[in-house]
């Protein structure tokens, strides 16, 4: 009878403390109503989308930082104003610059940022494209000569004869005509 | 000549990245640089009865220093600032999200270096400035335009390589 008195009792200010620690935690947590249920969702989205100075890989939403907490105000008093999305985020950098947005605005600052990789990706592609043409002159030549009209094929080893300056692409050359002889031989001449 | 096309790159990368080095990534561009001080209309610390408005922070280079009594690297620069206005430097106090007798007491007892304290405890022309954590320390001309802004403690160091040649500079 005892013991089970003295569990209740133990039960009971567990519980209290319990509730006295989501009170406290509750406490932190700043209450915003809205109209209706677009400017709610414009609320989460921009507390989302706007980033912490303070605490800097936080977004507002999720920072406990004092600034973050005046810019959540900010953001609701803009919205129940009626600005739109774009003029609150703008709103934002006047204040914190283009750092306050996770998806900084185009400008000439963020220009690189936006376009600077496809920019390495072209320059690449067209170093890529450079090299290859550079490297191997005749490989072209190589692949025209797969084709069906062997007088072309004919012109463009000799031609590439003509081009070769080295020693060892001139043997390339000829290896390629034997090749390319070969296959006559074997009945894959397609001459018109 | 292609050949050295990568290395030039690399090097070219190299020296992108080199810049990036060393550079503290928790002081943020300035947003209101070069720009009039935002428009306020707030009250003195010192009375709350006296209005304060961007146009008494007009007529001359001005430092304008945002600090609290919470703020513990508040308490750290104090006595420069004590300093720096005894040598004549004027610094103008923005009490940021304060408590009005606890500032006056902190003044009082550690010495006042401000011409005048504006008084914001809502914040709102720190917001509107883009303060973002105590202390921060603008640096004004004449006409009341924002020139710079250091984040963070001033000291000796940085009043003598950072503000005082751009200060010196915007009293010509």
């Amino acid at each position: 009878m005892n013991t089970l008195f003295k569990n209740t009792i133990g039960n009971f200010v567990f519980l209290l403390m319990l509730s006295g620690l989501s009170l406290l935690a509750n406490a932190s947590i700043d209450v915003y109503e809205f109209e209706n249920e677009t400017t709610r969702e414009e609320f989460v989205s921009l507390t989302k989308e706007l980033r912490c100075p303070k605490c800097q890989n936080q977004d507002i939403a999720d920072s406990n930082a004092p600034i973050a907490a005046d810019m959540r105000k900010e953001v609701h008093r803009l919205l129940q104003e009626g600005k739109d999305r774009e003029s609150i985020i703008d709103h934002m950098i006047e204040r914190f610059g283009d750092f306050v947005t996770y998806k900084p605005r185009l400008s000439a600052e963020t220009f690189m940022l936006w376009y600077g990789p496809w920019l390495f990706v072209i320059v690449g592609l067209l170093i890529i494209a450079t090299m290859i043409r550079m490297k191997k002159p005749t490989s072209k030549n190589q692949t025209d000569s797969m084709g069906s009209e062997a007088s072309m094929t004919d012109r463009a080893v000799q031609g590439s004869e003509q081009a070769s300056h080295t020693k060892a692409e001139k043997v390339y050359s000829s290896e390629v005509k034997k090749l390319l002889d070969k296959y006559d031989d074997q009945g894959t001449d397609n001459r018109v | 000549m292609y050949k050295w096309i990568p290395l030039i790159i690399a090097i070219g990368l190299a020296l992108v990245l080199y810049t990036a080095i060393g550079k503290d990534p928790t002081k943020l561009e300035t947003a209101r640089l070069n720009d009039p001080i935002p428009e306020f209309d707030l009250t003195l610390l010192e009375a709350d009865s006296k209005r304060v408005t961007q146009d008494m922070l007009k007529g001359r280079p001005t430092l304008l220093n945002v600090w609290a009594t919470w703020c513990p690297s508040c308490r750290v620069e104090h006595e420069y600032l004590v300093q720096l206005a005894q040598a004549g430097v004027p610094i103008v106090g923005l009490n940021y999200k304060d408590e009005r007798p606890a500032a006056l007491e902190w003044l009082n007892r550690l010495g006042n270096p401000y011409l005048f304290n504006i008084f914001d405890p809502q914040g709102k022309l720190g917001f509107d400035l883009g303060v973002y954590g105590a202390p921060e320390t603008y640096l004004l001309d004449k006409e009341g335009f924002v020139r710079f802004r250091h984040v963070g403690v001033v000291d000796s160091k940085v009043w003598t390589q950072t503000l005082e040649p751009l200060y010196l500079k915007l009293l010509k």
